[in-house]
């Protein structure tokens, strides 16, 4: 897996520099503005980088190439799954590090910042649930689509809910408890990664 | 031994099916897989590497059976398939690093000098790579891994001469070792003349020929006739044949050609065309 991770690195930091840009400045933007859009979107932004990498996967043919690898087909799952992971820790520290030097300015509550973090952890973890498995099943050419069937809603929900719904004061009845129900995401990243696995064994090239 | 030995392999997608009664290709030699375009040559590749599952059938590496190839198969078998490449936005270095952590017996000094002797550049995308520069960096990979068995689907297409003659050379180095075996399958015969010991010619999904080359010289005959002459012949001792303007080509085995017949040079590519154009061995 290591073969894996280590390419995708590779293809990262070559073709990704204006998506961390991004992240970065969403991040800031979400922060200073207490606007949890742009921190949902910072998330979604760093849990499609893995799925960017699919797709140059499959439009370049490595994914065939891949599967001659001794290499087992879970673990080209798995690398993928990992990677996602670790760019929306990433984004999450990120928002984490921003929103706590506000919070140190006092121009933020400690509540907002962690409905925030809250907020890019559930948008995140559910994004790469629903979306992974329909790119590998279908292909990243056929699977867009319904990626963005499935991107949009949760964009544009997140971008009401924040324009109608007073999120700051919203986010002071949140307390540290409701991390708990991470539980559900995490569950679905999980059921989605077994059912990733399940695609990609079956598939034939 | 044989390197690979499968029996009643079988995979139907409908609009074609391939079915391969015996193949066998022994340790230590160099098969050729011939056959038309859509012959079933690449599927077979497919459902040797497991990209694809056969439907019946079994197949033997090395003696063991395998349902599929396991990371342990995969570390000793080089491959060369139709559109799969490495990642298009690494260098020819970058991938060898990848490869370094994908194979355990991964070679860097020989990959190393496959770059050098095949003219690879190192820096350069993959991407940005010539089809024929493509095709060098994936068998620089294949050779590279300490690999007891390439399997190679169409290595040589769309290569010009010269470097086809580099990699033939390279392959016929590899067979060296007694171990080592090729199982090659190519459009360009002359190529697979060149290099293997014993060639299998796929059409429509069968078999139809399988045979040490240098049998075949001695066993079959490309021989020439007037129409009026052809149509004479016994028609059971007619393995093929193909009319033009000036007269009829038949392919026979050797012992019931006629004396009134012209027999001609053995060519592997004109006993296929002669076979694809209604013959049958069988």
């Amino acid at each position: 897996m290591n073969a894996l991770l280590l390419k995708d690195w590779y293809v990262l930091i070559r073709q990704s520099k204006l998506t961390m840009v991004i992240v970065i400045v969403f991040t800031i933007v979400g922060v200073a503005s207490s606007t949890f859009f742009y921190a949902a979107v910072a998330a979604i932004v760093c849990v499609m980088l893995p799925l960017t990498t699919m797709a140059y996967d499959q439009m370049h043919h490595w994914d065939r190439f891949v599967i001659g690898l001794p290499i087992e087909r879970k673990d080209v799952v798995r690398s993928k799954y990992l990677l996602a992971l670790l760019a929306l820790s990433l984004s999450v520290l990120m928002l984490a590090i921003v929103g706590f030097a506000f919070y140190l300015a006092n121009d933020i509550a400690l509540e907002t910042v962690l409905f925030m973090l809250w907020t890019q952890l559930v948008a995140g973890l559910f994004f790469l649930s629903v979306n992974y498995p329909i790119v590998i099943k279908m292909g990243f050419e056929r699977g867009r689509i319904w990626y963005i069937i499935i991107t949009i809603p949760i964009v544009s929900l997140s971008g009401v809910l924040n324009s109608i719904l007073d999120m700051e004061s919203l986010s002071m009845h949140v307390s540290i408890r409701n991390f708990a129900y991470l539980i559900i995401p995490i569950l679905l990243v999980i059921g989605s990664y077994l059912l990733s696995v399940r695609y990609m064994e079956s598939k034939e090239y | 031994m044989d390197a690979i030995r499968c029996i009643g392999l079988k995979k139907d997608y409908g609009d074609f099916s391939l079915y391969l009664d015996k193949l066998v290709v022994p340790q230590g030699s160099i098969v050729g897989l011939i056959g038309e375009n859509g012959a079933g040559k690449s599927t077979t590749i497919r459902l040797l590497l497991s990209l694809a599952i056969a439907d019946a059938g079994s197949i033997e590496l090395f003696g063991e059976a395998v349902d599929r190839l396991t990371v342990r198969h995969r570390d000793v078998v080089g491959f060369v398939m139709e559109d799969a490449w490495p990642s298009a936005y690494l260098t020819a270095c970058q991938t060898g690093k990848v490869m370094q952590k994908a194979y355990s017996k991964w070679d860097a000094a020989r990959y190393d000098d496959l770059l050098d002797r095949l003219g690879i550049p190192r820096e350069k995308l993959f991407k940005d790579f010539s089809h024929g520069m493509k095709m060098k960096l994936v068998l620089a990979i294949a050779l590279s891994h300490h690999a007891k068995l390439l399997i190679l689907d169409e290595p040589t297409s769309s290569l010009d001469p010269m470097t086809r003659d580099e990699i033939l050379t390279i392959l016929m180095e590899f067979t060296r070792d007694e171990d080592h075996t090729v199982l090659i399958s190519s459009h360009i015969i002359s190529d697979l003349e060149k290099i293997c010991d014993y060639i299998t010619y796929i059409h429509r999904g069968r078999i139809l020929l399988s045979s040490e080359k240098d049998q075949l010289e001695q066993v079959y005959v490309i021989a020439s006739c007037t129409h009026q002459q052809s149509f004479d012949l016994d028609p059971s001792t007619v393995l093929g044949r193909k009319d033009s303007p000036y007269g009829a080509k038949v392919l026979m085995r050797r012992e019931h050609v006629p004396d009134f017949m012209q027999k001609q040079l053995f060519n592997l590519e004109e006993m296929m065309i002669l076979l694809a154009k209604g013959g049958n061995l069988r």
